[in-house]
């Protein structure tokens, strides 16, 4: 009998510890620089009038085509779920029923919304095809996420709005998962999506507006982002440099040149 | 600093807010408590009425329809954490959680939790959704905490919010309050907020710093309010100048007025 042995599966956890170790280029880009660039491309394109409702740029905002079907109400429940999950493993909560667990948290933490109106309405049929795919999605992140120690200091579901342009544009941010510290000399912050799409390079752009919207809260660029497709497995994980920042920003700007003449 | 001040969160910008050298002690008499409570009493009220900053800042608006959720809970729950932590700095944020959720549960049992309270609510959870509260609280305590740590040594939890009931009014004020940064008998008064600032962001401070200087027996106002909001990595900052008391004092007063008229046109 011959026997094989199985690769251990690395976590993004485990990924994260070794990138750690490292060391990085430093970042001299910081939140003043960031915002006077996006401050002086904003004027260029909005000019001194200030529009009656701010353009909000968001990670969707960088989405195309290729994963429209995460933006369906399906795949929106689906996702909304799977964060649930996210965050009870990320404290190291028990978790008995990946689908019962994961539905019972997301309705507490959504209340009443049009989401869970939808959830509300599904048929037997469509909430037993719903359980199935949460199920699935479910052990790849039980298995590929990995829990971070105390020590790392897990946030979950972390929330940002950054008001620019005199209030006139507005980046809003939800990042699943925030470990590290930004106190100290530098920042050993990693910020980490969760998605149940597939890797593209439309989730390189949000990973890059991730970055950008951090410094701008925090005064600090952070040290890695990452994100963990529970589709696939597939786990990317960048260091954060002047490069990144700089396409983060031209891409916001970008986004709000095709946002200002679609309105 | 005059008026209100707006900052990013930079470690430089933080350093100066910390600032107060060239801020004057300012303290209430008794003859302007005595005035403001004659105020209040002119306001007729057939209820005991409670007033906040939040009142303020939405101009009188009672907040009916309050219930308890992972998100209404992690303040008072990631606050108490902070607590623990402060006492025993060996305890990760996620265990003084637990200590804080394990106080809500045992007085509850016990029955000293009224009906309605955080305590009674979190004993008819289920499983997951107590995980969920925790992951909410855990995520409040830290990020508040590590800005915490970028306000210097001198900064700590506050024990309690401001409470203030004036003498023959039916009213009680009430200032949030999160944590201090004392330095003998100066001190500074932090809020830290969810959201993003609003217009009225600077009135809902005034008042919080107003109703902390009323609480305060020898009616010390603190020399600066700073109001912190995490997610837009911003802070407003007051100075305590007798100007910026009256003003929010004025405000609740304001909010007392606004919330009578609304009685009145529901019982109408």
């Amino acid at each position: 009998m011959t026997t094989t042995a199985v690769p251990p599966i690395v976590t993004l956890i485990d990924s994260l510890r070794d990138a750690r170790q490292t060391t990085t280029s430093e970042v001299t880009l910081d939140s003043a620089g960031i915002r006077a660039t996006l401050a002086d491309g904003i004027y260029a394109l909005l000019g001194e009038a200030q529009p009656i409702t701010p353009y909000v740029i968001r990670p969707s905002s960088f989405r195309r085509d290729a994963v429209m079907s995460s933006y369906t109400p399906f795949g929106r429940m689906r996702g909304a779920l799977i964060t649930q999950l996210m965050r009870l493993i990320a404290i190291g909560f028990p978790i008995n029923d990946l689908f019962v667990d994961a539905v019972a948290a997301w309705r507490a933490s959504e209340g009443a919304s049009e989401l869970v109106e939808v959830f509300a309405a599904l048929d037997d049929d469509e909430r037993a095809r719903l359980a199935t795919e949460v199920v699935a999605h479910g052990v790849v992140l039980q298995q590929r996420l990995g829990t971070p120690p105390s020590s790392w200091l897990p946030r979950t579901a972390v929330r940002s709005a950054i008001r620019l342009g005199g209030g006139g544009v507005l980046l809003r941010d939800h990042i699943d998962l925030v470990i590290g510290s930004a106190n100290g000399v530098g920042s050993g912050v990693a910020l980490i999506d969760i998605t149940t799409s597939t890797l593209d390079e439309s989730m390189e752009r949000a990973l890059r507006f991730h970055a950008v919207v951090e410094t701008l809260k925090s005064g600090l660029a952070p040290r890695f982002v990452a994100t963990l497709s529970t589709a696939t497995g597939q786990l990317w994980r960048f260091n954060v440099d002047n490069d990144l920042l700089r396409r983060g920003v031209t891409e916001i700007l970008s986004t709000l040149d095709v946002a200002v003449a679609g309105r | 600093m005059i008026g209100v001040t707006q900052r990013d969160l930079t470690s430089s910008s933080l350093d100066e807010l910390c600032v107060i050298d060239g801020v004057a002690p300012v303290v209430i008499t008794n003859e302007q408590r005595d005035a403001l409570a004659a105020r209040f009493r002119s306001i007729p009220t057939d209820h005991h009425r409670r007033l906040d900053a939040w009142m303020v800042e939405k101009a009188g608006a009672q907040s009916n329809d309050f219930a308890w959720s992972p998100i209404t809970a992690r303040r008072v729950l990631g606050n108490a954490a902070l607590h623990y932590v402060e006492r025993s700095p060996h305890l990760s944020y996620s265990e003084a959680v637990y200590a804080s959720l394990a106080d809500q549960l045992d007085r509850a049992a016990r029955g000293h939790a009224r009906t309605g309270s955080l305590g009674q609510w979190i004993a008819n959870l289920e499983n997951p959704i107590v995980g969920i509260v925790v992951a909410e609280a855990t995520t409040w305590a830290t990020q508040i905490h590590q800005i915490m740590g970028r306000l210097g040594p001198e900064i700590g939890m506050a024990s309690v919010d401001a409470y203030y009931d004036v003498a023959g009014a039916r009213t009680t004020l009430r200032g949030r309050r999160d944590a201090l940064i004392k330095s003998g008998e100066n001190r500074i008064v932090v809020r830290f907020r969810s959201g993003l600032p609003g217009r009225t962001a600077g009135s809902g401070l005034r008042a919080d710093l107003a109703v902390d200087a009323l609480a305060d027996p020898l009616g010390r106002v603190a020399q600066r309010i700073i109001g912190i909001w995490p997610e837009a990595g911003v802070a407003l900052a007051l100075d305590g100048t007798m100007e910026t008391v009256r003003a929010g004092a004025r405000d609740l007063v304001r909010s007392a007025i606004v919330e009578h008229r609304q009685y009145v046109r529901i019982a109408a």
